[in-house]
């Protein structure tokens, strides 16, 4: 027992060490690279830096409260339901994770792109999607939901069934059961999912290229403007990127210290 | 008690997450990356080895042939190409990646490749290109110009029309990025352009560049765009069409001389080359008949200082312009 535990604190140890250490060597690289190239503030003064982190935030938020509203019943439904459908369903969530970003854009493309399948029928009512915010945010919800409805679901599947039974023959109606009982329960899984799935949305690189284009002001969210960066400049690019960062860990953070303090008292 | 099994699902499904991000960050990260891991190996016997070469994207088709022939013309000896925008060819070696040889379709980007003391002095320009407006077929079948297709060049009835439509408000034009060769000779194209129009239309350039929907980091980016048919008109080179995918959906129109941007292709060798022998060996194979034909087949024109090293140096060296373009890029 004793030299059970003293082994599994060294491996424990050992192997957390490892992973700070690679995980956490490029990051710091990053900026120490980035203080030697002179500073943050020249490029993040720049008009474009700017602009592009606009508009990472705004299409990545239309993303997620698009991934949470459809992702969140479809989630409840692989957890709960039989069907065999669903259970096929349920093994190809994780598709478009697996499929690389550019080919991801090329099926867009040829799904909603102009003379894509839906291209004709979207025209003729005067909708153009690809090159525009718009396509942008469906490239994000594209690749980054399923790792809502993948952690929502388990999250769901969590909640036993018995209290909802409970909780329905006691009066309250099925919507009511989901709100105030499955949600608060399944609530840090899906808080967790939400944010890798906002972190996957804003890194959102190769299906935004292929599908929406890189144009400054329109399409060009923060990863496009650090590769724009990147083929003239290593210090705009390493700004950029330090911009990207900081924002991810403080949303990260945030969403952390959110999950912990409400339910941490109710599970 | 299921909170407690709830709790264990969670920390599974985080770390599973966790675990996932992790892998798709790291492939993210190394294509982004892997050409920095291209590097020429050890060996520098003058029998055998491997050549590393950075070449324009443009070039993809033309050098793959000739990397080919060259293997065979050298017995054990293994070509490695790294194809992408100039620039980014320029800024990989400017951060250490290893090459033999680079050939960038710009010489601003061998200039600035020169400066950085990334390659040797002594650049040849061993092709030339020429840009072209490509356009889609199938975006808008009405103003197919008669007799386009199959990627040949079309000559518009008044010559300019194609190019008085791109700044038409609605027409959505690809174009590459300033830093990329094609987007650079794109926006030299335009100038010249504006002022061949001079007030017939007024403010050409910036009005043409209003439509741009997409700006790529190099020049088959666009060529792809317009091909699929997404874009209606693009600024490549004549042998970006020449593959049958992208002919078949496309028609060329070539731009009046007056407005033509002189394209360059030049190589040279990297400094600290891991086969500088080699390396020289590949030069002179592109300046080689051989080598000029292969370059010919695929599209591409001569050198303007002829097909032998010294020439093309000096023609592209000496103090006087260089014959096409009117431009000379002394080192």
């Amino acid at each position: 027992m004793g030299i059970l535990s003293r082994t599994g604190a060294i491996l424990g140890g050992g192997t957390a060490l490892l992973y700070c250490m690679f995980i956490g060597l490029p990051l710091v690289a990053l900026m120490f690279k980035l203080i030697q190239h002179g500073g943050v503030s020249e490029a993040l003064s720049g008009d474009f830096a700017v602009t592009a982190l606009k508009l990472t935030l705004t299409t990545s938020a239309i993303s997620m409260v698009l991934v949470v509203l459809v992702g969140t019943p479809f989630a409840y439904a692989l957890a709960r339901s039989n069907s065999r459908a669903l259970k096929v369903l349920d093994s190809l969530v994780e598709l478009p994770i697996v499929l690389p970003p550019v080919v991801a854009g090329v099926a867009l493309l040829m799904a909603f792109g102009r003379q894509g399948v839906l291209g004709p029928p979207l025209s003729s009512l005067g909708i153009n999607l690809p090159f525009t915010a718009a396509a942008v945010i469906l490239a994000q919800v594209f690749v980054s939901a399923p790792f809502y409805v993948r952690a929502a679901k388990i999250g769901f599947q969590a909640v036993a069934r018995e209290y909802e039974d409970i909780s329905q023959t006691l009066g309250v109606s099925p919507v009511g059961t989901f709100l105030r009982l499955t949600a608060p329960l399944a609530g840090p899984s899906m808080v967790t999912g939400l944010a890798l799935a906002w972190a996957r949305a804003i890194a959102e690189f190769g299906a935004t290229m292929m599908f929406a284009g890189n144009l400054t002001g329109k399409t060009q969210t923060l990863p496009l403007a650090i590769m724009t960066a990147l083929q003239s400049n290593l210090a705009d690019a390493l700004a950029l990127s330090l911009m990207l960062l900081a924002g991810a860990f403080v949303i990260l953070l945030a969403l952390g210290a959110a999950t912990r303090r409400e339910w941490q008292g109710r599970i | 008690m299921p909170t407690g099994r709830t709790l264990k699902l969670l920390k599974q499904c985080r770390f599973i997450t966790l675990c996932l991000l992790a892998v798709v960050s790291l492939s993210l990260g190394a294509t982004g990356c892997g050409a920095q891991g291209l590097g020429a190996s050890g060996r520098s016997s003058s029998e055998g080895g491997k050549l590393t070469v950075f070449a324009a994207a443009s070039l993809t088709e033309a050098v793959q042939e000739i990397a080919a022939r060259f293997e065979a013309d050298n017995r054990g000896v293994e070509v490695e190409l790294n194809l992408a925008g100039s620039q980014e060819l320029r800024l990989q070696l400017e951060h250490g990646a290893r090459a033999d040889a680079f050939l960038p379709a710009d010489p601003r980007q061998m200039a600035l490749a020169v400066e950085a003391g990334v390659v040797e002095r002594d650049p040849v320009i061993f092709a030339t290109n020429r840009l072209v407006l490509l356009g889609a077929i199938e975006s808008q079948p009405g103003d197919v110009p008669e007799g386009a297709g199959l990627g040949e060049s079309v000559a518009m009835p008044d010559g300019l029309a194609a190019f008085r439509e791109l700044a038409d408000p609605g027409v959505t034009v690809a174009i590459g990025l300033p830093q990329v060769p094609a987007g650079a000779y794109a926006r030299q194209a335009l100038a010249a352009l504006e002022e061949m129009f001079g007030e017939e239309e007024w403010g050409y350039s910036g009005r043409v560049l209003a439509n741009v929907v997409t700006m790529e980091t190099n020049v088959r980016g666009v060529a792809m765009k317009v091909a699929l048919g997404e874009v209606d008109r693009g600024f490549v080179y004549t042998t970006d069409a020449a593959s049958q995918f992208i002919a078949r959906r496309t028609f060329q129109v070539s731009l009046p001389p007056q407005a033509e941007p002189g394209v360059e292709y030049m190589a040279a060798q990297v400094s600290g080359a891991a086969q500088p022998e080699l390396a020289e060996r590949f030069l002179d194979f592109l300046l080689s008949a051989a080598g000029q034909e292969i370059l010919q087949s695929h599209g591409f024109g001569a050198p303007p200082g002829g097909n032998d090293r010294s020439g093309a140096r000096a023609g592209f060296c000496g103090e006087q312009p260089a014959s096409s373009g009117g431009t000379c890029w002394a080192f």
